[in-house]
């Protein structure tokens, strides 16, 4: 039953990411591509990997989509007139697309019967399955890989973010900006007033349990970006960055990759290594507790300051130039 | 009283399939931009909302079912603003009297 769901899906992965490439309208390709996302986070969650499912529902079809959109707000409407417009000859690209997707099913239809398999002895797969528990003190397997066995890891791909927030800061610099739009109507303004205490929670259910349940910083901070970003859209920039400055943001920035680094020698300092866990000075505490898995917690915490206050900086950043052209279009 | 519940359940899914399959006709031969929103509005509010609502019975015990209760009030509550705020923008910038597809709209 599962195995015809998956196979189901993934041909609709293939048509949506096919009608994605060979559009010519960006808008519908963007769509087209947040239903890809959506359709792989279902396939993720039947895979039983909840916390990548998160991770491709909120980045791929809510992030994502918005910073495309307004990036194409930017750019060229309509595609050139043919004959101006150098593209991949016809006779090139249904080969090379049908090609590229047949191989790409056939690794896809193989994981169908991959993971139903045995899994090897003493592989690390098997480790992480048997030992977590006892070595980090957390229940979630993948927080623990990515926050213990894997946090320098980690700590590399939360600086990914920061230099990006540095570049499109200093490309765009969107505060210099006073332009703001006045936002949607009253009766999405007191809608969204009704929904973002309720987003906030989730937001930060996500962040706070990434040790017991699936979710974490950088799934929980991307929820507290796509609030922010919802209130930028609903009730205009400037009442955001009345709210939450972008200075505040920043700092937030900053204050996570400090705090990381920062747990990161308490472990060196304790004699244990660089981001040590249980052989620093972190105790494991009782499994299923929101106190346990030693310094989960707090990098948790670190993860979600950065990916919350970078992704929602970069939005405030493209949409303030955006909105700097709003003004010349017919109200 | 299980029986009888998952029994109504899956009459709410069917009838949340047909609401996404009007849905869809809907949206591919209505004219204009309003009536298209009207017609997609309706994947949401009445297909969404209707197969969440059949799945209760069978999400297997209380919590379960009143997580997919919520979800489907979320749903109740943010699909009339979103397509409120598109209708809007539409009427703002003028598109709203306009047929999509001359073609189209002549054989409807």
């Amino acid at each position: 039953m599962s195995e015809h769901l998956l196979a189901f899906l993934y041909f609709f992965i293939l048509l949506t990411a096919f009608v994605a490439i060979f559009l010519d309208d960006l808008l519908s390709s963007f769509i087209s591509l947040s239903v890809t996302g959506v359709l792989m986070a279902t396939v993720f969650a039947l895979l039983r990997a909840p916390d990548v499912a998160l991770t491709q529902a909120i980045i791929n079809s809510g992030l994502v989509t918005s910073l495309f959109l307004v990036a194409y707000s930017r750019t060229q409407r309509t595609p050139p007139p043919a004959g101006e417009c150098v593209e991949c000859p016809f006779w090139l690209r249904w080969p090379g697309a049908a090609l590229v997707s047949a191989l790409f099913a056939a690794v896809l239809f193989r994981g169908l019967y991959v993971f139903s398999g045995e899994r090897i002895p003493g592989s690390t797969s098997a480790h992480y399955l048997s030992q977590t528990l006892e070595e980090t003190g957390a229940l979630n397997v993948v927080a623990a890989i990515l926050l213990d066995y894997r946090a320098f890891d980690t700590l590399g791909e939360t600086t990914v973010i920061f230099t990006a927030v540095f570049g499109i800061s200093l490309l765009l610099s969107g505060g210099k900006y006073v332009h703001s739009g006045h936002g949607l109507s009253f009766i999405v303004k007191r809608g969204m007033a009704l929904l973002t205490p309720f987003i906030l929670l989730y937001a930060a259910s996500i962040l706070f349990l990434g040790h017991l349940t699936p979710g974490g910083g950088f799934q929980g901070g991307s929820v507290f970006a796509t609030a922010a970003i919802l209130i930028c859209v609903v009730y205009g920039t400037n009442f955001e960055a009345a709210r939450i400055s972008p200075k505040s943001k920043e700092t937030f920035e900053a204050g996570g990759a400090v705090l990381f680094v920062f747990i990161g020698l308490l472990g060196i300092a304790w004699g244990g290594g660089f981001l040590a866990n249980l052989s620093g000075p972190f105790s494991a505490g009782t499994p299923g507790s929101l106190f346990s898995g030693g310094n989960m917690l707090l990098l948790n915490l670190a993860v979600g300051m950065k990916v919350g206050a970078g992704l929602s900086s970069i939005f405030y950043t493209m949409i303030k130039i955006l909105e700097l052209e709003d003004d010349s279009w017919p109200s | 009283m299980i029986p009888l519940l998952r029994f109504l359940g899956g009459i709410s899914i069917f009838a949340g399939v047909f609401f996404s399959f009007a849905a869809v006709v809907a949206i591919l031969r209505f004219p204009d931009v309003y009536t298209r929103l009207h017609g997609g509005t309706k994947a949401l509010s009445g297909g969404a909302i209707l197969i969440l609502l059949g799945a209760m019975p069978y999400a297997g015990g209380v919590a379960g079912a009143l997580k997919l209760f919520l979800i489907a009030v979320f749903f109740l509550v943010s699909n009339p603003m979103a397509s409120h705020a598109i209708a809007r923008a539409c009427h703002r910038r003028t598109l709203a009297n306009r047929p999509i597809d001359e073609k189209r709209r002549d054989d409807v």
